[in-house]
């Protein structure tokens, strides 16, 4: 279990945890994650790479077609970081997780345009939000 | 008595299939293409463009979506001297929308079906009052954060550029105020809606979104109730329309192989009876569509050429026939265990299918009668005074619903992204009968440009219609990057073509999915600010418009009530009527047209126009014009027959202006 961050300071929950004698699995982010992610369509992969400095996460999303940085924040397990996507249009998206080690699962819900995509044909229904999931890679 | 009606109706089928062979579906064949490749060769310069039977030299087919002939047209009433038939000229509503004299013609009953899927199930009662209509996934409240309607107009106009100008305030108005999936307490005596069609508004406005009934390939089926029993010679498929309601309470789209919801409510697949509504053109709805069916031809006998939904239906467009599921190279096999249907009511339900949904579902091989839901078809069909050949080949699992073609936009293989994705298809297409001829075509589809960057959907602009393309499953054209290029386009293609007087011969315009008109996704009022941009950029042109044939035209009803005859011509349909306008020079005049037609209608008036022949041996266009009755010209007696709609012209008369 690593309780310093990249930044060299105590990660403040982690030590809680610890002193609480809880077993929870480190939720420091900072590395390579294999993400998976649901969208109108169809679920396309992508590469994760995560940079945490204290409560800050920083880092860059990468898919097939390019990349596009990210920024965002963990709290205890939760992490939360906005993707700005070039478009064009531009977009933005908001993926919330929790870390589980060397899993993260959660949501993405778009914050400017068309948002939850309602397909709409056939009666086949997309949530307000698509589901993705994580794998780390390389710590 | 089920088996033995099974075993019947397989002996029904197999003689009629000794009666009637078909050849086997054609594959396409190799296609040499002129093979553009660059924006200057692109579109319309085919060889033979001018090679016409007609002064047509450019037809304009635009493809809304989900609205039947009376939901739309109900209270339509033409010009002096014309007839139309709709709800108000059969005395089902009045003028004001009220209840008519033979409103009961419109009334819907419960039924019973816990067995085995029925396609007119055991009557269980009446309805004294509809279920209460539901919201289902109507929008709440404008936001920017989820579908239209948006919270912004720097939003709406990211996501939305092909309306008219005066029609983007729409993109931002007219959400429900209430959750999903409850009753929706907008609706006007919606716990004493009577037994049959009521108008939605005012209500609920015009503009305002509402829910989209369920439109699925056995739902639709079940909806029509058809039975040779309650066949008459006005009527001669005894089909009733009279378990819309039914249908959508007891299994709506469908159960994804998932267990029934309990407590099993009215409204527990949160549309009740959204099916039965009608809009009021007496009261101001729809004006544009009422505009043009004043000013031109109106057919009040076109139909959905497939029941159920979207993509089917634009691949009977494209193709004439269905498609079905392959190894990818032209060779039918079946396909994974939970992709077939199967409607058969789960153990202890009433009518909850067993496999059915976006996520199960939705092939099947209509040739077996083993096949759940395959019997009740077809027994049905072998049943009629004149039997119809299911025209389904042995082995062949047909897609009957929304499944994603098989390709992305760069020709790279779709099922990457997910597994309900049928595979590229070799079937011969229309496509394919004009690039052998040398007639010029495009397929304009609203938001391809940004598809082509976002194959998972994940761009929440992205609102480029997928299942909508028939080019997309077909691997002659996906595969080939210059045919693509030449033959695919977004909406500001289309825009250009016609400001430089330069669109193909065929164009086949298709809107985003926040711009069709689709319910609870779209309104009517958009796919009519839709319209309304591009005929007025046409008429602007007056060359381009003079020698034009824009045909408008919806992919289906949307699972919303109509009253029309249907005419069975295949396992596959056909279904319900929906809007058909006819503008053109040589359509002017406001008449309405009863010619029986469905999709392939305008299929078969390009094959005349251009000389052409049809796609394959045993594709829908092989069907003759109709012949029908001259006390019924709703029904074709020399049935299966489909109307190639050239009567509508009047290319004899001098053309009118815009």
């Amino acid at each position: 279990m690593r309780f310093i961050s990249r930044n060299g300071q105590p990660r403040l929950s982690a030590a809680l945890a610890a002193l609480a004698g809880c077993a929870r699995p480190d939720p420091a982010p900072a590395g390579q994650w294999q993400l998976s992610w649901r969208g109108r369509i169809g679920t396309e992969q992508a590469r994760l790479v995560l940079q945490s400095h204290g409560q800050q996460v920083t880092g860059s999303f990468n898919t097939p077609r390019g990349g596009a940085p990210l920024s965002g924040s963990l709290h205890e397990q939760s992490l939360a970081f906005t993707v700005d996507f070039p478009g064009p249009p531009s977009y933005r998206i908001l993926f919330t997780g929790l870390v589980h080690g060397s899993r993260i699962e959660g949501e993405a819900q778009p914050q400017v345009g068309g948002g939850r995509a309602f397909a709409g044909h056939g009666g086949e229904v997309s949530p307000d939000y698509y589901r993705w999931s994580a794998t780390r890679i390389t710590p | 008595m089920i088996r033995s009606r099974i075993v019947a109706g397989t002996a029904i089928a197999l003689s009629l299939a000794a009666l009637a062979p078909l050849r086997a579906q054609q594959a396409a064949p190799p296609v040499v293409p002129d093979a553009p490749t660059t924006e200057d060769d692109r579109g319309g310069r085919g060889p033979h463009d001018k090679d016409t039977a007609s002064p047509i030299r450019h037809v304009i087919v635009i493809i809304g979506e989900n609205r039947s002939f009376d939901h739309v047209f109900a209270t339509y009433t033409p010009r002096a001297g014309q007839h139309v038939s709709n709800l108000l000229s059969r005395g089902i509503v009045n003028a004001d929308g009220t209840p008519g004299r033979n409103h009961e013609a419109s009334a819907q009953r419960a039924a019973t079906d816990t067995r085995r899927y029925a396609i007119s199930p055991a009557r269980a009662y009446a309805y004294v009052n509809l279920p209460p209509p539901g919201t289902h996934k109507a929008p709440t409240a404008p936001s920017d954060a989820k579908p239209a309607p948006f919270a912004t107009m720097e939003a709406a106009r990211a996501a939305e550029h092909d309306l008219a100008p005066d029609y983007y305030p729409f993109l931002l108005t007219g959400a429900t105020g209430l959750p999903a999936d409850v009753v929706d307490t907008r609706i006007a005596n919606f716990e004493n809606l009577g037994r049959g069609a009521f108008q939605l508004t005012p209500s609920v406005g015009y503009d305002d979104y509402a829910a989209s009934p369920v439109h699925r390939f056995y739902q639709m089926w079940q909806q029509i109730d058809c039975n040779v029993e309650h066949a008459s010679a006005a009527n001669p498929s005894g089909c009733r329309n009279d378990l819309f309601a039914w249908v959508e309470i007891s299994v709506g789209p469908g159960s994804n192989g998932k267990p029934q919801p309990l407590p099993m409510t009215n409204i527990a697949t949160g549309e009740g009876s959204t099916s039965l509504e009608f809009y009021n053109m007496q009261q101001g709805d729809a004006p544009y569509l009422k505009q043009l069916a004043d000013r031109y031809t109106l057919s009040d006998n076109m139909h959905q050429s497939v029941q159920g939904g979207t993509g089917a239906n634009h691949i009977m467009f494209g193709f004439a026939d269905a498609i079905w599921y392959s190894d990818g190279h032209g060779h039918p096999t079946p396909p994974p265990a939970n992709q077939i249907e199967n409607p058969d009511p789960q153990t202890g339900t009433d009518n909850w299918y067993d496999e059915d949904g976006y996520s199960g579902g939705s092939y099947s091989a209509c040739a077996d009668l083993r096949q759940p839901g395959v019997p009740a078809v077809v027994n049905y069909l072998a049943s009629l005074r004149r039997p119809i050949n299911p025209r389904c080949e042995p082995g062949h699992y047909y897609l009957l619903n929304n499944y994603n073609p098989g390709f992305n936009a760069d020709g790279t293989p779709a099922s990457q992204y997910s597994p309900y994705t049928i595979p590229p298809s070799s079937v011969r297409h229309i496509g394919d009968v004009l690039l052998q001829a040398g007639v010029s075509f495009s397929y304009f589809g609203g938001d391809w440009n940004i598809y082509q960057t976002d194959p998972a959907g994940s761009n929440p602009y992205d609102a480029y219609c997928q299942v909508c393309n028939p080019f997309q499953y077909a691997s002659d054209i996906m595969s080939n990057a210059a045919l693509r290029r030449a033959h695919i386009h977004d909406t500001d293609v289309l825009f250009r073509d016609i400001a430089n007087d330069a669109l193909p011969a065929v164009s086949i315009i298709k809107p985003s999915m926040f711009g069709d008109g689709h319910p609870a996704a779209s309104k009517l009022d958009l796919f009519e600010g839709f319209l309304k941009n591009i005929l007025q950029q046409l008429q602007a042109h007056p060359k381009l418009w003079g020698d034009s044939a824009i045909f408008v035209t919806f992919d289906e009803g949307g699972g919303y009530y109509d009253s029309g005859y249907i005419q069975p011509l295949d396992f596959f349909g056909d279904g319900p009527r929906i809007p058909l306008l006819i503008v053109s020079p040589y359509t002017a005049g406001g008449q309405v047209n009863h010619d029986y037609a469905d999709h392939v209608s305008i299929i078969k008036f390009i094959e005349r126009n251009w000389h052409l022949k049809p796609i394959t041996a045993r594709s829908r266009d092989n069907f003759p014009n109709p012949n029908t009755r001259r006390d019924n010209p709703y029904a074709p007696i020399n049935t299966p027959a489909l109307s190639d709609l050239w009567d509508a012209f009047h290319f004899a008369q001098r053309p009118a202006a815009p």
